[in-house]
């Protein structure tokens, strides 16, 4: 059985990356967001946001509409089944995570 | 990022709507208009009372609405996900609204010797404060308020009926201004980051 710390590579990258995990966890609490609250939200710039929303998108984790609302432009991001399945999985990996690395022993 | 700021980001976002403190500030003064008695503070008696109040209430509704939109061109919006909310809006509509109205008929027409609307709302502020996260530790100060204003009429001279009711509506007000402005600042901290002339490009 492998110890905690070598358990921390198992952990999906694309989802682990600090501003994707928030963006997907803003996202896991509603049904949809404007990309100006992510943007106030995580404190990235539009270029980093946009960025790493195309990586999600890629991953089919999240989906991007734009529409009008009267005449300005909105653009709004939902999170998928796939991405809200994904995201739970990663926090209770965290979880199980700290609670084994909490009791870990090295072998002597 | 840890647990508890991922925590934080979900119940922020979870609960949007209420971080938007300022749309219930209005609201607090329309209460406030609404709370002063006939005659003793208005120059006009009770239908001119009425009729201000009802006045007040609805430039209050239209401003927070107006405010509403201020919130989303400046933060973007969020479409809440009702199921999340479920059990709170099960616990609100079962247990604290017919609470809040029972403690108000019986505080206008039993007048017993304390407010029991004092306490209806200090639980149901208490309750309201857990369900959106525990994050903003003022309404632990409200609820207390609240607790507190249970004994307002061994203190205050509050022994009509206008007045019970008064002291309960003032009170209201007044912390729908404060809790709004110190929610508003909650906010603020929460969305410092970018701000975007054309939040509609990816």
């Amino acid at each position: 059985m492998p110890a905690p710390f070598e358990r921390i590579a198992e952990l999906d990258r694309l989802i682990h990356e600090p501003a994707r995990l928030s963006i997907l966890t803003a996202l896991s609490a509603c049904r949809n967001a404007e990309f100006l609250f992510l943007l106030r939200l995580t404190g990235l710039s539009k270029g980093n946001l946009s960025s790493h929303l195309t990586k999600l998108e890629e991953a089919e984790l999240i989906v991007i509409e734009k529409s009008f609302v009267g005449k300005f432009p909105s653009t709004s991001i939902k999170i998928t089944r796939e991405g809200r399945h994904q995201i739970e999985r990663h926090w209770k990996m965290l979880e199980e995570l700290r609670h084994d690395a909490l009791r870990w022993q090295p072998e002597s | 990022m840890n647990d508890a700021s991922l925590q934080r980001i979900h119940d922020f976002t979870a609960n949007y709507f209420f971080w938007q403190g300022l749309r219930w500030v209005p609201l607090g003064a329309g209460l406030l208009v609404l709370s002063l008695q006939p005659g003793k503070w208005l120059p006009f008696g009770r239908w001119g009372q009425a009729l201000a109040g009802a006045l007040a209430i609805t430039i209050a509704l239209a401003l927070s609405n107006e405010i509403g939109r201020w919130y989303r061109r400046k933060f973007g919006a969020v479409r809440s996900d009702a199921s999340l909310h479920a059990r709170r809006d099960l616990l609100k509509w079962t247990v604290f609204y017919p609470l809040i109205v029972t403690a108000l008929i019986v505080d206008g027409w039993w007048r017993p010797p304390i407010l029991m609307s004092g306490i209806a709302w200090a639980a149901a502020i208490a309750a309201y404060w857990a369900s959106t996260g525990r994050g903003r530790n003022h309404y632990v100060v409200i609820s207390a308020v609240f607790a507190l204003s249970t004994f307002a009429p061994l203190m205050f001279e509050l022994g009509s009926r206008v007045q019970r009711l008064s002291f309960i509506v003032a009170l209201i007000g007044l912390v729908y201004m404060a809790a709004g402005i110190l929610d508003h600042l909650a906010l603020l901290r929460m969305l410092q980051g970018t701000e975007a002339d054309d939040a509609g490009a990816v």
